[in-house]
C-alpha cells in the first residue's frame, strides 16, 4: 500500500498539524496520566463538591451482548440469554421486565410475546401497540432461578397485517429494549454480586456491554508497570465474570458495571475501599457491594508488589455453575468449541430442541466457536444432515436456507408435493465461509402453503406444524487446519494471535496516554485477552521508536502516530490523513453531544449494536469531486493499468491471487470509518505483528473501540486491514496481498497435510502449477523405467 | 511353390534357436534398481501431492491446466517422452477424481438404498479405472517388431496347416484352402488339412435321417473338394471339445514341427508363412505366432452405420495396440485362427486346450504357464469374415465372454503358476475386460434413480461435479484418443459397449452361475440380408431409448418446473442425455440394412489381359471378391472388343504371382460397364467358376498383402474428438430416425437371410474414393450389375429407404427362379417401377441365376 502513495517528505509536519486539527476542542480536554505528564485525572470516588448528586442505581440485572441481536425478527423468533444471579437474588423474589418495540406490519392482535426462564414459560403476552416502547413485567416463581447461571428465553408470535409471503416476514419484528429489559430483585438482592465468585452478577449497561472502570486516588501517577497489572486485573476479570463486551473506563461515572481499584496497600491508602476492607496481610481480592448510587467495587491489593500481582492472580475464572439450561445458554453464547476433540454435533448437543414450524417461517441460530488458528478454506466442507420433516402442499419456495455470519451458503429446498420425513437430507457449506472464533450459523426454514396464497388475515391462525425439524439434525466439520497467520485481523480477534504466543514479547504503545486513549488501549487489551483466555503478557510504552523485535500494538488516535510506523503496518499516512480531513476540518461529529434516546431509536432501526450507535458517519463514503479523493487519485489509466485490469488481474484471480486495492478505494474505505485497525508483519521482525488501532480523534478512538468490542462487531476482523463504521458498526476488511504462516502448535502429519491442502486451496494457480511440474519427473522416470523393461523395443 | 524373393528386411540367420535375451536391463540390475527407485520416488511425491484435499476451484485449475497442457503435448510431441507426460498428465486428473470420489461422494451408509446404489455406481467407474489403469500398464510401449529373420528355404520348418469347418460354405472353404495352398513356401513342406467337424461319425450316424444324409454328403463334397485342391481331409468319431478336439484331431494326423491355423473363412495371403515362420528359429521357447484378423466385410454395426469404409473396424485397437503391447511382456495370444503354434509346445500340455469355449485364449494362457513365449505380428496376412446379422454378431460376442469368463473362473490368472506377475495382470485384463456390460448397464441406469425416485446416488455440488467429473470426463477422452485414435474414433467404444451390453449381460450371470455350462457354437457367416429391417434383437433398445428419453424429458420439466431440484438435476439430466445419444445411435445399429454386397471385395493391383474371341486387350485389375473382378481397360480397346453387356465367352487371362509366374485365365461375363475419359471400368462376373479355378482366384486376390495392408490405411486417419463428436452427434439424430421408420413401415418383421454367392467385390476406400471422384456414375443401361463400386451408392439412399431401380436387389435364392413370374412384375409395376427398371432387375435375377448355377457347379 506504501508504494501506491507519494512519499511524504513532510509527512510529520503534516500529520502534526493534522492532529492539532483533529483533537480541537477534545485536546485540551483529554488530559494525561502519565506519569511525566501532565497532572493525573482524578477517580470519580467521591462526586466533587458542588457537583449535582448522582442519580440512583438502576437496579436492573441486564442482559448481556451476545453475537446475536436484541431483535426477534420473523414469525416465530425465539432467543436466549444466559444470566447469572446470586445465591441471594435466586432466594429474592424476582420479576423479569421486559421492554419492547414492535414492527408496526405486525398484526397487534395476534402478536405474543413470552418468556421463559430455564425452560419454565411465565406468561404469554400481547405485544400492544406497534412503534411504543411497552414494558412488561412476568413475575418469576420461586425456585425457577438459581444460583448461578440461569437461561432468559423470549419467544415472540408476529403475524403480518396485510401480506402473507414470505419476504413480508423480514418486516416483522420485536425489538427487545436492552437498556428496560432484565430480572429486577426485591428483598434488597438488587445490590448485585457480594462475593468475588459472583462476579458475573454484574449487571451489564444499557446496551449489554459491561463497564469495568478503573478507580484511581486524584493525582496519582500511572506506572508502566501498574498500567500492564491493570490490564491484567480487568481481563482477568472479565473472564471471571464472562464478559461478552467489557469496556474499560478511568473514573467514568458510569451507572452500570463495576469500579476497579487495584494498587498496593499504600497506593490505596487511606481510600473508603481499604477502610472497608480492613487491613491487609498479603494478597488480597475483595468485592465491596453496590451501595446507592455507587457500583460493586472490585478492591484487587497487597502490601507489596507481588502480592498485588499474586492477588491479580487469584482472578481466575471458575468452572460456571448453574441450571443445565443455563449453561448451555452460556455455552451458545460464547460458541459451541469445534476442534479436534469435537467434530460432529447436533443441534441438541447445542442445546436447540425440536422445532415444529406453524408459520411461514422460522430462524433458528448458533454459534460454533473455532480455533482461533483454524485456515479457512475449502479443503473440507461442513456437512449438514437435516433430520424433520414437512406437511404437504407446501409451496414451491419453501426451503431451508442456511446462512454463516450473515452470508447465506446453501439451501435445500423442500419440494415433494406429499411431504416428507428425513432423516439424513444432507447439505454442504464451504469450510472458507467460516472464520477463526465465533461464527453464527442460522438456519432458515421458508415453508408457505397455499393458504398463503389467499392470505386470509381475519382467519383464525392455522396452528398444525409445516415444518418439523429434529435436534438430531447434525453438524459436522472436517479436520481443520491450523496454523497462524500474519497478518490476520480474525484471528487476532479470535485468539490474540500473535499476541497470545506463549514466545516473543509484546509492547503496547500509546503515544498520547490521555484518558480516552488508555481507555481504549486497555479496552482493546482486554477483548483480545478474552479471546486468548488469559491476560495478555505486554510492556507499556508511550515512544514510538521501538525495539527491533517482538509484537507490537499501537492505539493511538490519528495526529499521534508515527508515519514509518504507519507505512510499516501497511497504512498509509496520506491516505489515512486525507481520509479524516474533513472530520477532522468540520466540527468533529463524535464530539458533539447526541441524545442516547436518538441513538437507541437509530440502533433500532438499523439493529445494530447500541453501542455503535456512536456518532455519524465522519465524512461522505464517496463524492466525486471531493478534494481528499481527488488530492490521491492516481492518474487515468495508462496503457501499462490497461494492461494490468485487462490482463494481469484476470489471470491473477484465476491463479487465486487477489488483485492490490487501488488507492481511490483505500481511501473511500477509511472515509465513512471512525476505526482503522491496520495489521502486518514486521520489516525488522516477520514472525512478529505490529496492529495500529487508529481514530480521527482520542474520543473516537474510545468509542469505536467500545463498539469495536461489540460481540457482533468484534468477530467481523479480518484480513489485514478492518476499517469501523462507528455509526454502525460495519466492518470493512481488506484482504491482504501476501500472508506469511506461522506455525501455532505442535507438528503433526495430519495437520501439515491439512495446512497444506488450505494452502493451495487458497492458491489454486500454484496447485494446478506444481502438479504439472511433478508430472515431468514422473513422466521421465516411466519413460526410461518401461524403455527397460520387457522385450526391447528399439 | 516358390515365391519370388523378397529384399530382406533383416539379415539371414541360421536357425541357431538360442534365446534373444528379453530384458536389457539384466546386465545393469544397479541400474535397474536405481530407476525402479527414481520412478518409485515421483510416484510417491505425486500421490502425496494429489491426496490433497484442495478445494474444487484449485481441482478446476488442474484439471483445466492438464487439458490445455495435454492439448500442447499432443499438439508437439510424438516421441515416447511425450506420450508419457501426456499419460502421466491425465493420470493425475484421475486420481484426483478417483480420490474425490472414494472420499467425499459416497452416500451415507446410513440411507442403505443410497448407499448401496451409489455404492454399485462407485464400484461400475472404479471397475472402468481398473481397466484403464491396467491397459496404460500393457499398452505402455506397444512394440515395434522388426520383421521376422529370413530362413533358407531348406532349413525352413515343415508346416501343417489346419482348416478346421463344421458348416461353412464349401465356395468359402475352396478358397481358403486355394490361398493356403497358395501361400510363398516350399511346396514339400507345406500340407494343408481340413479338419470337418460337420461329417463327423457321429453326424452321420444321427438318428435324424436328413441330417445323418447332410452331413454324410458334406463328408463327400468336401473329400472331392480335398482331391481337387491337393488338401488332407480329416475328420473324427465324435464332435468332442468342439474346435479345440477338432484341432487335436489334426495334430493325431500330422507331423510337421509347425502348425498353422486358419479359420474356415480366413483365407490367408501368400505371405502369410515369409512373414511368420522365421521368429520360431529365432527362439525355440516360441510356441506362437500371432497375425491379426482382418475382415473384408463390415459388421453389422459398421455396416449399419455405413462406417466400414472409412472407419476402423471394430477390432483394429485389439490388433493394432492391445496386442503389441502385449507382446512387450510376452502376453500376446493365440486368437484361433491366423496364427502358427509349435506342436512340440502344444505337445507339452496335450494339444489343445478344451475346457472352455475360447480355446485359443486358453491354449495361449496354458503354454505360458509353462514358460513358452508368443511373439505377435502386426502385419495383415490374413482376410477374413465377420458376422453379417446383429444377432449372430451378439452370439459370437457371447462365446468369447462367456469363454473368457469361464477361463477367469476355472483357471484364475491370479493363481496359474508359471506366469510372470506382468503375464497375470494381461490375462486377468483380457478377462475382467468383459465385466464391462454391467458397469455399462449401471452408467445407463443409475441417473435415472435419481430422476425419477431422487435418489442420491452420488453426493456432491455441482461446482465439484464440473470439477472433478467434467475434467475427468475430458482427460479421459483425450487419453483414450492419444492412445487409440488411429484406430478407434470417439465415443465407439462405448456404442459397442452398450449394444453388447444388453446381451452379454444374461450371459455373464448365466456363466457366473454355471461356469462349464457353455458350449460352442459356431458363429454364423455367409449370410445375406435381403431386405432392410429392424433385427430380432432389438426390442431392448427401443425399449432402453425410451426410457432414456423419458428421463431427459422428465429430468429438463423437474429442473424448470419443479421447486426444489438443485441444479445437480441438470448434470444429471445431461448425463442421462449422454445415453441417450448412444441409445440413439444403437437403434442404428440395430436397424439391419439390407445387404447389397454379400461378397466383399478387395481393391488390388493386378495387369492382365481381357479376351473376347480372337481380339484381346491389356487391362487393370483394379478388385476383386469371390464372385468377381473389375477392370479398367482403353475406351479403344473397349470398342475394339466389342464385349456386349451380359455377354458370355470372354476370359481374364493373369499372370500368378509364384515365381513362375504361372498363367491363369478366368472366365468372365460383362455385366457392368463404367466409361470414363479414355478407359471404361468393367464389373465382370467369374462364369462357371470350378474348383480347379479356386487356385487362380487365389493368387488374384490374396497375391499380395499390400492391398488389404493400404485398405487398413486408408481408414486409419486419426479422428479428433471433436469431429468425432460431430458424427456421433449427426449418427444420433439420423438414426432413430431410420430405425423409427423401419418398426413404423413394417420392416420389423424378422428378415429371411440366405447364403448366397452373388459376387459384387468391394474396393479399397482409397481406390473407391477414386472412382467417385473420378468416373462418373453412368450405367450401361439397363445393366444394374453387382460390381458396382460399394462407395458410388448414392449418398442420398443412406436415408432413404432403397428402391429396386437403385440399388441391386439381393433376393432369397427361391426367388431367383423366377424372374419373370407376372406376379413380380405386377408386383413391381405396382410400385411405380418403369419397364427398363424392370428390365434392369431381371437382367440381375439372370446374374443371380447364373451364381446359382456356379455354386451348383462348385457343389
Amino acid at each position: 500500500m506504501t508504494g501506491i502513495l507519494n512519499a511524504a517528505s513532510p509527512v510529520r509536519a503534516t500529520a502534526l498539524a493534522a492532529a492539532a486539527l483533529l483533537l480541537g476542542s477534545s485536546a485540551g480536554r483529554a488530559q494525561s496520566f502519565w506519569m511525566q505528564s501532565i497532572p493525573v485525572w482524578s477517580a470519580q470516588q467521591t462526586p466533587a463538591p458542588g457537583a449535582a448528586a448522582p442519580a440512583p442505581r438502576e437496579a436492573l440485572r441486564r442482559l448481556p451482548a451476545s453475537i446475536a441481536s436484541f431483535r426477534l425478527n420473523g414469525e416465530e423468533p425465539h432467543a436466549t440469554w444466559p444470566i447469572y444471579v446470586t445465591a441471594q437474588q435466586a432466594a429474592a423474589k424476582a420479576r423479569f421486565e421486559l421492554a419492547t418495540t414492535t414492527s408496526v406490519s405486525v398484526t397487534p392482535e395476534d402478536g405474543t410475546i413470552a418468556v421463559s426462564v430455564n425452560g419454565a414459560r411465565l406468561k404469554v403476552t400481547a405485544l400492544g401497540r406497534p412503534y411504543s416502547l411497552r414494558t412488561v413485567g412476568f413475575d418469576i416463581p420461586a425456585g425457577v432461578l438459581v444460583a448461578g447461571w440461569n437461561a432468559i428465553g423470549i419467544a415472540a408470535h408476529h403475524r403480518h397485517r396485510v401480506d402473507c409471503s414470505v419476504d413480508a416476514t423480514e418486516e416483522l419484528w420485536t425489538r427487545i429494549d436492552s437498556a428496560g429489559t432484565g430480572l429486577r430483585f426485591a428483598d434488597g438482592a438488587d445490590g448485585g454480586p457480594v462475593a468475588i465468585g459472583d462476579l458475573a452478577a454484574i449487571s451489564p449497561r444499557y446496551d449489554g456491554a459491561v463497564s469495568i472502570n478503573v478507580a484511581r486516588r486524584e493525582n496519582s501517577k500511572l506506572t508502566p508497570k501498574a498500567i500492564e497489572r491493570i490490564s491484567r486485573a480487568i481481563t482477568n476479570t472479565a473472564l471471571a465474570g464472562h464478559f461478552t463486551q467489557p469496556v474499560v473506563g478511568f473514573g467514568d461515572a458510569a451507572q452500570d458495571g463495576l469500579d476497579l481499584a487495584i494498587g498496593t496497600t499504600a497506593e490505596l491508602a487511606d481510600t473508603p475501599d481499604l477502610l472497608a476492607i480492613g487491613k491487609v496481610a498479603g494478597p488480597l481480592i475483595s468485592l465491596l457491594p453496590a451501595t446507592g448510587p455507587r457500583n460493586p467495587r472490585l478492591v484487587v491489593t497487597g502490601t507489596t508488589e507481588a502480592e498485588l500481582d499474586a492477588a491479580i492472580g487469584q482472578l481466575a475464572a471458575t468452572e460456571p455453575v448453574g441450571t443445565p439450561e443455563g449453561l448451555r445458554a452460556l455455552q451458545a453464547a460464547e460458541g459451541f468449541p469445534v476442534g479436534a476433540d469435537v467434530q460432529s454435533f447436533s443441534l441438541h448437543d447445542l442445546g436447540v430442541a425440536d422445532q415444529d414450524v406453524t408459520g411461514r417461517t422460522s430462524r433458528i441460530g448458533f454459534v460454533v466457536n473455532l480455533p482461533a488458528d483454524f485456515l479457512p478454506a475449502d479443503y473440507g466442507r461442513v456437512s449438514i444432515d437435516f433430520a424433520g420433516g414437512y406437511a404437504a402442499g407446501l409451496q414451491p419456495e419453501a426451503q431451508v436456507v442456511v446462512a454463516i455470519n450473515g452470508r447465506s451458503a446453501g439451501s435445500v429446498r423442500l419440494a415433494a408435493a406429499r411431504g416428507e420425513t428425513f432423516r439424513h437430507k444432507r447439505m454442504f457449506v464451504p469450510l472458507s465461509g467460516f472464520q477463526p472464533g465465533q461464527n453464527r450459523i442460522e438456519i432458515q426454514i421458508d415453508a408457505p402453503d397455499a393458504s398463503d396464497r389467499v392470505c386470509d388475515t381475519s382467519a383464525p391462525a392455522d396452528t398444525r406444524a409445516r415444518f418439523w425439524l429434529s435436534a438430531a439434525t447434525r453438524l459436522s466439520f472436517p479436520p481443520l487446519a491450523r496454523v497462524g497467520r500474519l497478518p490476520d485481523l480474525s484471528m487476532t480477534a479470535s485468539g490474540g494471535f500473535p499476541y497470545s504466543s506463549a514466545h516473543g514479547e509484546m509492547t503496547l504503545v500509546v503515544p498520547t496516554p490521555d484518558r480516552l486513549s488508555m481507555s481504549a488501549a486497555l479496552t482493546m487489551m482486554t477483548r483480545l485477552g478474552v479471546a486468548a483466555g488469559r491476560p495478555l503478557s505486554f510492556s507499556f510504552a508511550v515512544s514510538q521508536p521501538l525495539r527491533a523485535t517482538g509484537n507490537v500494538m499501537i492505539v493511538a488516535p490519528a495526529r499521534a502516530l508515527d508515519p514509518t510506523r504507519m507505512r510499516e503496518a501497511q497504512l498509509d499516512p496520506d491516505a489515512v490523513k486525507q481520509a479524516w480531513s474533513v472530520a477532522a476540518g468540520a466540527p468533529s461529529a463524535s464530539e458533539r453531544p447526541v441524545l442516547p434516546a436518538s441513538l437507541r431509536r437509530r440502533a433500532t432501526q438499523g439493529d445494530w449494536p447500541e453501542t455503535c450507535a456512536i456518532a455519524p458517519k465522519t465524512a461522505p463514503r464517496s463524492d466525486a469531486g471531493d478534494d481528499l479523493t481527488g488530492s490521491i487519485v492516481v492518474p487515468g489509466l495508462d496503457f501499462r493499468d490497461m494492461l494490468d485490469s485487462r490482463i494481469v488481474a484476470p489471470i491473477r484471480l484465476a491463479l487465486g491471487y487477489p488483485g492490490s486495492a487501488k488507492p481511490q478505494e483505500i481511501t473511500t474505505r477509511l472515509q465513512g470509518a471512525s476505526l482503522i485497525v491496520a495489521q502486518a508483519a514486521r520489516d525488522t521482525d516477520p514472525n512478529a505483528a505490529l496492529t495500529i488501532v487508529t481514530s480521527p480523534t482520542a474520543a473516537l478512538l474510545n468509542s469505536s473501540i467500545a463498539c469495536l468490542v461489540s460481540p457482533r462487531v468484534w468477530t467481523n476482523l479480518s484480513g489485514n486491514l478492518s476499517s469501523l463504521d462507528g455509526s454502525t458498526g460495519e466492518v470493512t476488511s481488506h484482504r491482504p496481498d501476501s500472508v506469511s504462516y506461522i506455525d501455532s502448535g505442535a507438528f503433526s502429519f495430519r495437520n501439515e497435510r491439512l495446512k497444506i491442502a488450505g494452502l493451495l486451496s487458497l492458491n489454486p494457480g500454484i496447485f494446478a502449477l506444481i502438479a504439472l511440474l511433478l508430472v515431468g519427473p514422473l513422466a521421465f522416470a516411466t519413460h526410461h523405467l518401461v524403455r527397460k523393461l520387457g522385450r526391447d523395443n528399439g | 511353390m516358390k515365391g519370388p524373393r523378397r529384399k530382406p528386411s533383416h539379415p539371414p540367420i541360421a536357425p541357431t534357436y538360442v534365446a534373444a535375451p528379453t530384458v536389457a536391463s539384466r546386465k545393469f540390475p544397479l541400474m535397474a534398481w536405481l530407476r525402479w527407485l527414481a520412478w518409485g520416488c515421483c510416484g510417491v511425491a505425486g500421490l502425496t501431492f494429489l491426496w490433497q484435499p484442495v478445494s474444487a476451484e484449485a481441482q478446476l485449475m488442474l484439471g483445466l491446466g492438464a487439458i490445455a497442457a495435454m492439448t500442447v503435448v499432443g499438439r508437439l510431441g510424438t516421441s515416447k517422452l511425450a506420450r508419457w507426460t501426456f499419460i502421466a498428465i491425465g493420470s493425475f486428473v484421475i486420481l484426483r477424481y478417483v480420490y474425490w470420489r472414494a472420499t467425499q461422494t459416497l452416500p451415507d451408509w446410513d440411507d442403505p438404498i443410497s448407499f448401496g446404489f451409489g455404492g454399485l455406481l462407485f464400484l461400475a467407474e472404479m471397475y472402468c479405472v481398473f481397466v484403464l489403469a491396467v491397459s496404460l500398464i500393457i499398452n505402455a510401449d506397444p512394440l515395434q517388431r522388426p520383421a521376422a529373420p529370413v530362413v533358407a528355404d531348406d532349413e525352413l520348418p515343415d508346416v501343417d496347416v489346419f482348416i478346421p469347418t463344421y458348416n461353412e460354405d464349401i465356395s468359402i472353404l475352396a478358397m481358403t484352402a486355394s490361398a493356403a495352398r497358395a501361400m510363398d513356401y516350399p511346396a514339400h513342406k507345406l500340407k494343408v488339412w481340413l479338419l470337418d467337424d460337420g461329417g463327423t461319425d457321429q453326424k452321420c450316424a444321427d438318428p435324424d435321417a436328413g441330417r445323418a444324409a447332410q452331413a454324410k454328403a458334406r463328408r463327400a463334397q468336401l473329400q472331392q473338394l480335398c482331391n481337387d485342391l491337393g488338401l488332407n481331409y480329416v475328420t473324427r468319431a465324435r464332435n468332442e471339445h468342439a474346435k479345440a478336439g477338432n484341432l487335436n484331431g489334426g495334430l493325431a494326423h500330422s507331423s510337421a514341427p509347425i502348425v498353422v491355423v486358419f479359420d474356415a473363412d480366413h483365407a490367408p495371403f501368400r505371405s502369410f508363412l515369409r512373414e511368420t515362420v522365421g521368429h520360431f528359429a529365432e527362439d525355440p521357447k516360441l510356441f506362437l505366432v500371432q497375425t491379426p484378423h482382418i475382415f473384408l466385410n463390415p459388421d453389422p454395426i459398421e455396416k449399419n452405420l455405413r462406417t466400414f469404409e472409412v472407419m476402423p473396424a471394430e477390432n483394429e485397437m485389439f490388433y493394432s495396440v492391445t496386442q503389441r503391447g502385449l507382446d512387450k511382456w510376452n502376453g500376446s495370444f493365440f486368437c484361433g485362427s491366423a496364427a502358427l503354434l509349435r506342436r512340440a509346445a502344444l505337445e507339452t500340455t496335450g494339444g489343445f486346450s478344451g475346457i472352455t469355449i475360447t480355446e485359443d485364449c486358453e491354449t495361449a494362457f496354458d503354454l505360458h504357464g509353462a514358460g513358452w513365449t508368443s511373439v505377435y505380428v502386426d502385419k495383415p496376412l490374413i482376410a477374413g469374415l465377420q458376422p453379417e446379422t446383429f444377432g449372430s454378431f451378439i452370439g459370437q460376442r457371447s462365446r468369447w465372454c462367456q469363454g473368457m469368463f469361464q477361463l477367469l473362473l476355472l483357471k484364475n490368472p491370479v493363481f496359474k503358476r508359471g506366469l510372470s506377475p506382468i503375464q497375470r495382470l494381461a490375462y486377468l485384463s483380457s478377462m475382467t475386460y468383459w465385466f464391462f456390460p454391467l458397469p455399462r448397464l449401471i452408467f445407463m441406469v443409475a441417473p435415472l434413480l435419481h430422476i425419477f425416485f431422487d435418489v442420491k446416488i452420488f453426493v456432491s455440488t455441482v461446482e465439484e461435479s464440473i470439477a472433478y467429473a467434467g475434467t475427468y470426463f475430458v482427460v479421459n477422452l483425450m487419453m483414450q484418443n492419444r492412445i487409440y485414435g488411429h484406430v478407434r474414433w470417439p465415443w465407439m467404444s462405448e456404442l459397442y459397449e452398450y449394444v453388447q451390453g444388453v446381451y452379454l449381460s444374461k450371459a455373464i450371470v448365466s456363466v457366473i452361475l454355471s461356469p462349464r455350462k457353455p458350449t460352442f457354437n459356431v458363429t454364423a457367416k455367409g449370410l445375406s440380408l435381403t431386405h432392410d429391417h429392424l433385427s430380432e434383437l432389438a426390442w431392448p433398445f427401443f425399449a432402453i431409448f425410451f426410457v432414456l428419453l423419458s428421463g431427459v424429458v422428465t429430468a429438463v420439466y423437474r429442473y424448470l418446473f419443479e421447486p426444489g431440484v438443485t441444479n445437480l438435476m441438470l448434470v444429471v439430466g445431461l448425463w442421462v442425455l449422454f445415453s441417450l445419444l448412444i441409445a440413439g445411435v444403437a437403434l442404428g445399429a440395430v436397424a439391419e440394412r439390407r445387404q447389397d454386397d454379400p461378397n466383399p471385395r478387395l481393391g488390388i493391383t493386378r495387369r492382365g489381359r481381357i479376351a473376347f474371341g480372337e481380339t484381346s486387350a491389356a487391362a487393370a485389375i483394379e478388385s476383386v471378391s469371390a464372385g468377381g473382378c473389375s477392370i479398367r481397360i482403353s475406351t479403344a480397346d473397349f470398342e475394339a472388343l466389342g464385349l456386349k453387356t451380359g455377354g458370355t465367352g470372354a476370359q481374364l487371362q493373369f499372370a500368378g504371382k509364384d515365381a513362375s509366374a504361372t498363367s491363369h485365365t478366368l472366365d468372365v461375363i460383362n455385366v457392368c460397364v463404367l466409361p470414363d475419359v479414355g478407359t471404361v471400368s468393367l464389373g465382370l462376373a467369374f462364369d462357371r467358376l470350378a474348383t480347379a479355378d479356386y487356385p487362380a482366384l487365389a493368387d488374384l486376390m490374396y497375391g499380395d498383402a499390400e492391398s488389404i495392408a493400404s485398405f487398413l490405411a486408408g481408414r486409419r486417419e486419426r479422428m479428433g474428438i471433436l469431429r468425432g463428436t460431430l458424427i456421433f452427434l449427426r449418427w444420433s439424430v439420423t438414426e432413430p430416425c431410420r430405425a423409427f421408420y423401419y418398426a413404423l413401415s413394417g420392416k420389423h418383421r424378422r428378415s429371411e437371410t440366405a447364403i448366397v454367392t452373388v459376387v459384387p467385390v468391394i474396393a479399397s476406400p482409397v481406390a473407391a474414393r477414386a472412382e467417385v471422384t473420378q468416373i462418373p456414375l453412368v450405367i450401361d443401361a439397363p445393366s444394374i450389375v453387382p460390381t458396382m463400386p460399394v462407395s458410388s451408392v448414392p449418398e442420398s439412399s443412406m436415408q432413404a429407404p432403397p428402391t429396386p431401380a437403385t440399388i441391386v436387389q439381393v433376393a432369397p435364392l427361391h426367388q431367383v427362379q423366377a424372374p419373370e413370374a407376372p406376379a413380380v412384375n405386377a408386383k413391381w409395376q405396382g410400385e411405380g417401377l418403369s419397364l427398363t427398371e424392370l428390365e434392369a432387375i431381371r437382367e440381375l435375377l439372370g446374374a443371380l441365376a447364373v451364381q446359382e448355377h456356379l455354386k451348383a457347379r462348385v457343389a
